[in-house]
């Protein structure tokens, strides 16, 4: 499974009211290419923030199922924010982590995930339910069953780094990111 | 300088309500003070940047926030403001202590002390140095119509 498939996989199982939100870099270029919709954040610069800032968005929209797209270097430039979306317990929270072990974004050098299982370090942090599935029957199983399981959940998608032609950059300003997303969640709350 | 109460009450009458942050000495009685207002809804964070984080997602969704942090954390926060906050328009309060602005402090406040208005400004973020109530519901007011970060600077300790 490569980048390209298991966003594919996770992002068709998206409900029109849930939120989600991707890291910087190639997650959230191959998230535009794939499906755009008001409701995703798309972060291109601050790497490593992805994570606390996404908890921001699921402490305000309690309602909502936020799900979180991290890559393995962004989380782990900032593991304290992991021990908050845990520590939040907040049931509507969903961390997902696709686990290449490199850096893709920047040409593929290695990253520590490649030495440290970070869904160990999940564990760890007490998050309500950590996974890792490496291929994609085991995430589409994974994913039927996830909306069952009280957050904060954890789920690590281990994946191939694609070689050849990058997705191209978001095609949207960031500004217009802000506004359809704060559309998208006004709408979602008057349903 | 202004007391706890009047802090905390100019925020909930400007309606920022909640707040993330990192701890300094400065912000002891600000914090101890918080348990007496229940309108105000605080989440400690691990670092300065996951507080700013934070703040900024909550933010997003329509609810004004803000930071707590100390001038020393404030390196720790810039790649946020200028490449999250600045470029998407994610306004947040940053209610950040100045330690190395008084005479005698200790050597690790020093240098970031004598910068840290200028390293704001630099960034274009308006900064208010901390003396009265009002200028509290100014710094939100030009956070609400800039949508941007403003700052608010703490040089003592405020009165409990």
């Amino acid at each position: 499974m490569n980048r390209r498939q298991a966003l594919e996989e996770i992002m068709a199982f998206l409900g029109d009211g849930d939120i989600a939100l991707f890291t910087t870099g190639k997650i959230s270029r191959e998230a535009f290419r794939i499906q755009d919709r008001k409701a995703n954040f798309y972060m291109v610069g601050s790497m490593g923030l992805i994570s606390s800032f996404s908890l921001g968005v699921a402490y305000a929209c309690p309602e909502k199922q936020v799900l979180i797209f991290d890559g393995d270097g962004s989380a782990f430039m900032n593991l304290g924010s992991l021990a908050m979306v845990s520590r939040s317990k907040l049931a509507n929270i969903t961390h997902i982590i696709l686990d290449n072990g490199v850096y893709a974004s920047t040409g593929n050098q290695k990253c520590i995930s490649s030495e440290i299982d970070i869904s160990a370090l999940a564990n760890a942090l007490q998050y309500k339910w950590v996974k890792t599935v490496a291929d994609v029957e085991d995430l589409r199983i994974c994913l039927k069953y996830l909306k069952r399981k009280r957050g904060p959940r954890f789920l690590r998608v281990m994946i191939d780094t694609i070689e050849g032609v990058s997705p191209p950059r978001i095609g949207i300003s960031p500004l217009r990111i802000t506004r359809r997303f704060q559309s998208a969640i006004r709408q979602l709350s008057i349903r | 300088m202004i007391t706890v109460d009047d802090f905390w009450s100019a925020l909930i009458e400007s309606n920022v309500t909640f707040f993330s942050g990192v701890p300094c000495s400065l912000l002891k009685n600000i914090l101890t003070g918080l348990s007496r207002f229940d309108a105000i809804r605080y989440v400690d964070a691990t670092r300065e940047d996951a507080a700013l984080g934070l703040a900024s997602g909550v933010s997003l969704c329509g609810i004004k926030s803000g930071i707590l942090i100390q001038n020393s954390g404030l390196g720790n926060i810039i790649n946020g403001v200028s490449s999250l906050n600045l470029i998407y328009k994610i306004p947040v309060l940053i209610i950040v202590t100045w330690r190395g602005s008084y005479k005698n402090d200790a050597p690790e406040h020093i240098i970031i002390g004598k910068v840290s208005s200028k390293l704001l400004r630099l960034f274009k973020i308006p900064v208010y140095i901390l003396e009265t109530k009002r200028q509290i519901k100014e710094a939100v007011a030009r956070m609400d119509a800039l949508k941007v970060p403003v700052a608010i600077m703490i040089k003592e300790l405020t009165t409990a």
